[in-house]
């Protein structure tokens, strides 16, 4: 009784999965540095003022 | 003046801890790649072990293999799910985001690592029992808490206010964890299909040979170091999510 296509399934659904997932969490993180970069390039000097003035969230000490 | 929004390498909101927010990428890049490496190296560490050292199981035979990454995948499930649990508590205690990002982090983790610890026993189960499913007592608590993270996921994807989000999965991530233990005496409170732990048990030692204990704890320790190393760089991935909210958030408030 070796049933091996039913291991070699199981380890190579695994390792796709796997690896799927580490490029999707890759992408990801490419996607979140460009937002932050171009967030960043946008954002002006007066920023803390312009927090505090308006009471946001950001602004607060937690 | 110069903003404190421009610091590196991730900048923390006017008022904040800068701690907060310098879980940046960028930083502590020497560790994730030594665990990168760690990982790697444990991964074919434990493909070794699996098929070359240990030996074939006298009557399931080669099919047995399934075994060790079925149960380090639910092994390491668990671990995902207390720390999604752990980190509930404390973000409901003292509503730092840190906490909360590690419960999202660890909750999706967790969830892909259930999903395939469902399909391998699933494909273990097909040759072994004659069937994909059945609805034991073992196999359901299992599904059922592959819902609730589930659900918990979609809690965080839907609910657009973030604190209110963060609150109501924290609840969610504390109560789902007590299916856990559920699980695992399962198969001792229920007459089931799925076979009593052959390692983790409470009134005696592990009744696996000793080739295959020690297979079994090496596939472990490599699935165990790639949950560490996926759980720092999504962890980071949430707070650098965190600060684009919070960027985005002071952009419109200066109107562009």
């Amino acid at each position: 009784m070796q049933n091996l296509p039913y291991l070699f399934a199981t380890y190579a659904i695994v390792w796709l999965v796997l690896f799927g997932y580490l490029f999707v969490v890759a992408a990801q993180v490419r996607g979140v540095r460009r937002d932050l970069d171009l967030l960043r390039e946008r954002l002006g000097d007066d920023d803390r003022r312009v927090l505090e003035a308006a009471g946001s969230p950001g602004a607060e000490g937690g | 003046m110069s903003s404190i929004l421009t610091r590196e390498p991730i900048a923390a909101p006017a008022g904040r801890d800068a701690r907060r927010f310098s879980a940046g990428f960028g930083k502590q890049d020497r560790v994730l790649n030594v665990l990168f490496v760690l990982t790697v190296v444990a991964m074919l560490a434990a493909l070794y072990a699996i098929f070359v050292y240990a030996p074939t199981e006298r009557v399931m035979g080669h099919v047995q293999r399934i075994f060790y990454v079925h149960v380090s995948l639910a092994w390491l499930s668990y671990l995902a799910f207390l720390v999604v649990f752990v980190a509930s508590i404390v973000y409901l205690w003292r509503r730092d985001e840190r906490w909360d990002a590690a419960a999202r982090a660890s909750a999706e983790i967790g969830v892909v690592f259930t999903t395939l610890f469902i399909i391998s026993g699933s494909l273990w189960g097909r040759p072994v029992w004659g069937t994909w499913w059945t609805w034991d007592a073992r196999l359901t608590t299992t599904a059922i808490l592959w819902f609730i993270y589930v659900a918990y996921l979609m809690l965080r994807a839907y609910v657009p206010d973030m604190p209110r989000a963060a609150r109501y999965a924290a609840v969610l991530g504390i109560v789902g964890f007590v299916d856990v233990p559920i699980i695992h005496m399962s198969v001792v409170w229920w007459r089931t299909l799925h076979p009593e732990p052959t390692v983790a048990r409470l009134d005696s030692s592990p009744l696996l040979p000793p080739e295959m204990l020690a297979t079994l704890v090496v596939a472990s320790v490599a699935f165990g170091l790639l949950y560490v190393t996926l759980m720092i760089v999504r962890v980071r991935l949430e707070r650098a999510r965190d600060e684009v909210r919070y960027l985005q958030q002071a952009l419109s408030l200066r109107g562009e």
